[in-house]
Order: C-alpha cells, then sequence, then structure tokens
C-alpha cells in the first residue's frame, strides 16, 4: 500500500471521533472498506463517518437488509454489510451505490470482492486488543487521499 | 383511451398520461435510488391533476430494463400488479434504452452499467440495429466511430460525452405503436443483462 498509518483507539468514543475526522476527507464516490472480527468497531466506525458527514439518523448495522441509503445533503451514505452474501448470488445491483453519488462503507467487502474495482478505495481494518483497545490500520492507494494521511500523521502520530 | 407511462431504469422518476397517444401531461425529475418513495404519489399525482380515475387507464407503458437493478423493477412491478389485478389493462413492455433515442437519427443508447461497463442500444426508426448489451467502456468509442452521423442519447457525462436531446415520453407513445400488448402478465420480468 502507497499510504498507511497505525493508530490506538482506546474507546468507542476515540474510534466515532477518528472516523468523524476521517469523513471530512471523502467525497462523492469515495468507498471505505472495513474489515475486522465481530465485534471490532466496523459499525460504530460507520456511525462515526455518519456524524462526520453531518447525518443526524441513527446508523445501525445492516447484516439483516445489507444496505442501508441515508441520503443526506450535499452527501450520501450508503452502509453495506456483505455478511450475508457469502457464497450468495452478488447480482442486486451493489454496484449503483458503491460506484455511486455518495459515500460509501462496506463491512465484510471480502464476499463480494468481485464488485469492488483495485486501488479505488480507503480500507480500514479493526482488531481487537483487549477490552475496549482497538488497533486501527488505515491504508490506501488513491493519491487523492495523500493529504487524510499527511494530517493523519500530524494529528496522531 | 388513457395510457400511464412509466420509468424509472435510470435516475431519474418518469410519470407520463396520454390521452388517445396524446401526452397530456408528465413528471420527470432526478431521483436516484429514490423512485420507490415517490413513485406512486406521483402517479396519484397526475391522475388527480387531470382529473383521471385510476380506473380508466386502459394501458400502461413502461420500461423492463436494463438499468438500476431496484429502479427497472419499481415502474415493472407497479405495472405488472395492475395488469394482475385487471385483465384489461394492456401492458406494453419498452427498452429503455430505446426510450432514449433521438428519433429523427441513428442514434446510440447509453446507460452506465458500472465496473466500466455500459448499457448499450442503437436504434434507427423502429428498427433495432444492435441490440441492447453490455459493453466495456473502452469500446463505445470504437463503436461509435464506425457510424457516421450517429446521435448519442443517454446520461453519457461518465463517459465524457456529450448526450443529445431525447423526448422519451413522446418516444414511448411512438414506440407503443409498433408493439404488442404483454400476452402473460404473470410472465412479466425485468431484463437484467448482467446475468
Ligand atoms: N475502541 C472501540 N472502538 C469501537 N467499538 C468499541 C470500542 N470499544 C468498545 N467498543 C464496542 O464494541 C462493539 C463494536 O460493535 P460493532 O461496531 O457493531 O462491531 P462490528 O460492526 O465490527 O461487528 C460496540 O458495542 C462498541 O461499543
Ligand atoms: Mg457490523
Amino acid at each position: 500500500m502507497q499510504f498507511e498509518i497505525k493508530l490506538i483507539s482506546n474507546s468507542k468514543l476515540d474510534t466515532i471521533n477518528l472516523a468523524s475526522y476521517i469523513a471530512k476527507f471523502l467525497s462523492k464516490g469515495s468507498l471505505i472498506l472495513l474489515t475486522g472480527d465481530l465485534g471490532a468497531g466496523k459499525t460504530t466506525f460507520t456511525q462515526g463517518i455518519a456524524k462526520g458527514l453531518g447525518i443526524n439518523e441513527n446508523v445501525i448495522s445492516p447484516t439483516f437488509n445489507i444496505l442501508k441509503c441515508y441520503f443526506h445533503d450535499p452527501i450520501n451514505l450508503y452502509h453495506i454489510d456483505a455478511y450475508r452474501l457469502k457464497d450468495q448470488d452478488h447480482n442486486i445491483g451493489l454496484e449503483e451505490f458503491i460506484e455511486g453519488d455518495g459515500v460509501c462503507v462496506i463491512e465484510w467487502p471480502i464476499y463480494i470482492k468481485e464488485l469492488i474495482q483495485p486501488n479505488t478505495y480507503l480500507k480500514v481494518n479493526l482488531e481487537l486488543i483487549l477490552g475496549d483497545k482497538r488497533k486501527i490500520t488505515i491504508s490506501s492507494n488513491c493519491l487523492s487521499y495523500k493529504n487524510l494521511f499527511e494530517e493523519l500523521n500530524k494529528k496522531y502520530v | 383511451m388513457y395510457s400511464l407511462l412509466l420509468d424509472s431504469s435510470n435516475t431519474k422518476l418518469a410519470v407520463g398520461i396520454a390521452k388517445d397517444d396524446i401526452l397530456l401531461d408528465k413528471i420527470y425529475y432526478d431521483a436516484w435510488q429514490r423512485q420507490s418513495e415517490f413513485m406512486i404519489q406521483e402517479i396519484n399525482n397526475i391522475l388527480n391533476r387531470n382529473k383521471i380515475l385510476p380506473s380508466q387507464i386502459n394501458e400502461i407503458i413502461v420500461t423492463d430494463g436494463p438499468g438500476s437493478y431496484t429502479g427497472v423493477r419499481i415502474s415493472l412491478t407497479i405495472a405488472k400488479v395492475v395488469g394482475v389485478l385487471n385483465e384489461n389493462v394492456k401492458i406494453y413492455l419498452l427498452s429503455s434504452l430505446e426510450i432514449l433515442k433521438d428519433k429523427n437519427n441513428l442514434s446510440i443508447c447509453l446507460m452506465n452499467a458500472r465496473s466500466n461497463r455500459s448499457y448499450v442500444g442503437i436504434y434507427k426508426d423502429n428498427e433495432v440495429i444492435l441490440n441492447d448489451c453490455v459493453l466495456e467502456n473502452q469500446n463505445i468509442e470504437k463503436l461509435i466511430d464506425k457510424y457516421t452521423n450517429i446521435s448519442i442519447c443517454g446520461e453519457t457525462e461518465y463517459l465524457g460525452l456529450k448526450s443529445c436531446k431525447y423526448d422519451i415520453f413522446n418516444n414511448m407513445l411512438d414506440i407503443k405503436k409498433h408493439k404488442d400488448p404483454v400476452k402473460d402478465v404473470l410472465k412479466i420480468k425485468a431484463v437484467y443483462l448482467k446475468d
């Protein structure tokens, strides 16, 4: 990866604040892949992104509906949880949201990897350490995130 | 004879009403991924403001794809339900690409299929020159170059191409004249060329 930064989050609020900060660097068409175990904080991270985009609606896990849309001016948020798409037919139009007119966040992207174009995304891996502590690794091959990584380095390292 | 015209196959929500194949009124605006929220209400609005009762609708002219996965199914489902509940209502299925054509010219009709691909159909008058299909975006320009004087139609900004003007409502009425209504309404199914 061209850019990478490793951070520690000590609480749910830490994770939300980080995600909310990152949201300021996102624009229409931004794609964020969230990886990590169940309970690592992927949905929590998405709540932070929503907050950063100014969305007041409560973000809940779309595990059962696969996709939730938060229509909001000037930028929509599309939240996909692909967990249930493991070994399923993926022809359900998700590419319209992944390459859409908003920010798209995907939990469990591994299960729809043929819908994701290489080098188009910001990747966030969350790892459970102990208790509320999480190791968060943010990486990307997109030059458009250069500024984000510079600012994260200043702010957190 | 009243016709209801419906299309939600791409970014727009389109509802039209025609009497004896003459367009009376239309509703047409951007509603990408939100047509399901507004479509029924807009049908109701257009009927009310033209003082037409739902029971007066004799036919529904609707697109069956290709296009947005959910979008295509919204108009099509509405048409299908009406057709199943009332067998006197005729349903006409039209290509969502063909309705974008420039009526007076050879037309290449395009729609973003994502993943660097497009839905493409080529039409001239009421003839299909190229059946609706999915093509890699990199091949589109080559295809266009094969024809001299072809109109580019659709929301083609994603290809960096400028579209000509088109009138989907009058196109729908026009194309319908050359079509037969669906025989078995229960068999109506969206055209999803990616399968
Ligand atoms: N540092 C932290 N970052 C994120 N979530 C945390 C943290 N510490 C504790 N939590 C809790 O862990 C859970 C994470 O759940 P969730 O975000 O739904 O995970 P996932 O979507 O990855 O399965 C939440 O209950 C949250 O309150
Ligand atoms: Mg989750």
